[in-house]
């Protein structure tokens, strides 16, 4: 998984990377722990992963950033600002990314 | 007082409709007066087609310009507009959005210790995760510890749901939008142990990534 490996490349750099699931494979339900766990397992995430069943409690910090998943938001790890807020895997947000991070690439 | 539970009462009310769990549906029967501290009653709501017309003032939930999926109870129906934006503001997805389909005012009502402590409703949505323990996790839920490929919940470190103090976090920009800061929240990790989004702030972090995802 592209996330993972950037991950694991910076974050001695200042990244932090939360993976936050909302519903297994059928939708309107929520995750198992056995689900997650098999989660983390099957993609070897090493970042925290978290359950938020709808995306309830991330939705009530932050606006609804698209209808194309997966969701993501940057955010300054100094003050918590939303830096950025977008849906799918544009690359923009490595770009983002790369420049919070003063790197020229996230991975090697 | 009254007022607050009053006003929990519709909340969870509202949190059981959208959740289409309990606190009525369509075909139920219209509950007790509003003043009292029963479910509200919610008048019917439209049916329609993605082509119908709802009425002045109202969208389709199946339409495309809908835009989010809606609970069961709301799919496919004539919603108030002045609902919709509950629902596009996410609190629908904290199932606290109140007052939809009614001529109230919708407004999103934050989960919170005190909704969780008194709530029956996280039983089923488990957002009240750190706060009481009236709040019992559906069954089903537990870690499957006979499966070889789960692996074995790690003991937690301890919580940290306070904002370090070399997170430059401004509660007066706290906001939703891009430029806003963030609320501090907790969640579980997979090893159910607490994970605030503030106690990543600060230090040597120089970028927070989230990523929302679903196993569909």
């Amino acid at each position: 998984m592209r996330a993972e490996e950037i991950y694991k490349a910076n974050k001695d750099k200042g990244l932090q990377l939360l993976y936050i699931i909302s519903e297994p494979k059928q939708k309107d339900q929520l995750p198992s722990w056995e689900y997650m766990a098999n989660y983390v397992a099957d993609r070897g995430l090493t970042c925290p992963v978290l359950r938020d069943y709808k995306f309830a409690q991330t939705y009530g910090a932050m606006k609804h950033a698209s209808t194309a998943l997966p969701h993501q938001y940057i955010l300054d790890g100094q003050t918590m600002e939303i830096v950025m807020a977008t849906g799918g895997v544009p690359q923009e947000v490595e770009d983002k990314l790369a420049e919070m991070l003063g790197v020229s690439q996230l991975t090697p | 007082m009254r007022n607050t539970i009053k006003r929990w009462a519709i909340g969870m009310a509202a949190f059981g409709m959208l959740l289409g769990c309990g606190g009525g549906g369509s075909s139920a029967p219209p509950a007790g007066p509003a003043d009292t501290d029963g479910p509200p009653e919610h008048p019917p709501v439209t049916a329609c087609s993605v082509t119908a017309d709802c009425a002045d003032g109202e969208f389709c939930s199946a339409s495309a310009e809908a835009g989010l999926k809606f609970p069961e109870h709301y799919q496919n129906a004539c919603i108030k507009e002045s609902s919709m934006e509950c629902f596009k503001g996410n609190c629908t997805l904290s199932g606290m959005c109140t007052n939809i389909g009614t001529d109230e005012e919708p407004d999103c009502v934050p989960t919170n210790a005190a909704d969780c402590y008194y709530s029956d409703d996280c039983t089923n949505y488990d957002s009240c995760i750190f706060e009481t323990d009236a709040c019992v996790l559906p069954a089903g839920n537990e870690p499957d510890t006979s499966n070889p490929n789960t692996p074995k919940p790690g003991v937690c470190p301890a919580a940290q749901p306070d904002t370090p103090s070399g997170c430059g976090f401004d509660v007066e920009k706290q906001g939703k939008q891009v430029g806003d800061h963030v609320k501090n929240f907790g969640l579980k990790t997979w090893e159910q142990c607490a994970h605030y989004l503030h106690q990543d702030c600060g230090g040597d972090t120089k970028a927070i990534w989230l990523i929302l995802s679903t196993g569909w």
